[in-house]
């Protein structure tokens, strides 16, 4: 994590490593923010708990070959970069309004410290910034 | 409504409006897609166009049917599909197989199909698992389902050159050998 990540976000205890087994997923609520944890073969991450798709929970998604996939219409994501991985290999890229719905999941950053989730949460909103 | 239907799945443990809202998106799913199986087929064309033809047409009719095996099962339970089309089809479980950019790209064609079908296996999948040894009726539809969307991937798998399906396309079109006998309108 470099020094102007460390500024951008505070970090805060989200849960313990063992609330959130392989291939599960846990909801949790810190101040403002409702995010969703996940634990692919020991790689713990964080996102913002809506899909990007129609802003559903991602609560009852699956996890699997590294990948996210949406309860509601089963869109998936990169657990590691956050992008849409289906539909986007299927939309045909001549169509402006499907691409439209091919936003990716919305990551926040995380440590695992001593059996400890923290996740990092915005220093500063947009609103604040100048 | 079927007031003891729904009692009974409920008093096995899971949640009624839940379900509802899968079994009506998995419908949603099966009508949208007999629309763009419909577009994708008229563009199958040129030589393995016509053979593709036939298998879209096998997995066309049988989403039909697949819908219309779940609608009663949706308002026994007190559910009901949305009064707009656009809402229901906005709730479709499985995103929409478009038309790609380039209907004489085969490689294309198919991948719209067979990712389609993947997406359906997972749909019923996870409503079998939901339902398995609590609601008998909508497992067993769901499972029947489930075979013929299992059948359809493995015709367009083995049409991409990913190895054998094992089947052999239906003897009449869309004939759904395991979803027919839940179907309560003639096929």
């Amino acid at each position: 994590m470099d020094s102007q990540t460390e500024r951008r976000f505070r970090f805060v205890k989200a849960a313990r490593t063992e609330e959130v087994p392989q291939g599960t997923f846990k909801a949790v609520r810190l101040e403002e923010f409702d995010l969703i944890l996940t634990n692919w073969e020991g790689s713990f991450y964080c996102f913002r708990n809506r899909c990007p798709h129609q802003h559903n929970s991602l609560e009852g998604a699956k996890v699997w070959d590294g990948m996210l996939e949406c309860p509601w219409h089963h869109f998936r994501y990169n657990l590691r970069t956050g992008e849409n991985l289906y539909p986007r290999n299927v939309y045909p890229q001549d169509e402006p309004r499907l691409q439209e719905q091919l936003h990716p999941l919305d990551p926040y950053p995380l440590r695992v410290i001593r059996g400890e989730i923290l996740v990092g949460l915005p220093t500063s909103y947009p609103s604040d910034s100048p | 409504m079927g007031k003891v239907a729904r009692q009974v799945v409920e008093q096995a443990g899971i949640n009624v409006n839940e379900l509802i809202g899968k079994l009506v998106r998995a419908a949603s799913a099966e009508f949208t897609t007999y629309y763009y199986y419909t577009v994708l087929r008229v563009n199958s064309i040129g030589f393995e166009g016509e053979g593709l033809k036939e298998i879209i047409e096998d997995a066309r009719i049988e989403d039909r049917n697949h819908f219309e095996a779940l609608l009663p099962r949706i308002y026994e339970l007190g559910g009901a599909l949305p009064r707009d089309i656009k809402d229901f089809a906005k709730e479709a479980a499985c995103p929409d197989a478009y038309l790609p950019a380039n209907p004489q790209d085969m490689k294309q064609m198919l991948s719209v199909l067979v990712e389609a079908e993947r997406c359906a296996i997972r749909v019923y999948t996870e409503i079998c698992n939901l339902t398995t040894g609590k609601d008998h009726r909508t497992y067993e539809l769901a499972l029947a389902i489930l075979h013929e969307e299992v059948e359809h991937e493995a015709w367009f798998s083995e049409y991409l050159g990913e190895g054998p399906s094992g089947h052999f396309r239906r003897g009449a079109p869309g004939a759904s050998p395991y979803t027919g006998r839940f179907m309560t309108v003639p096929k």
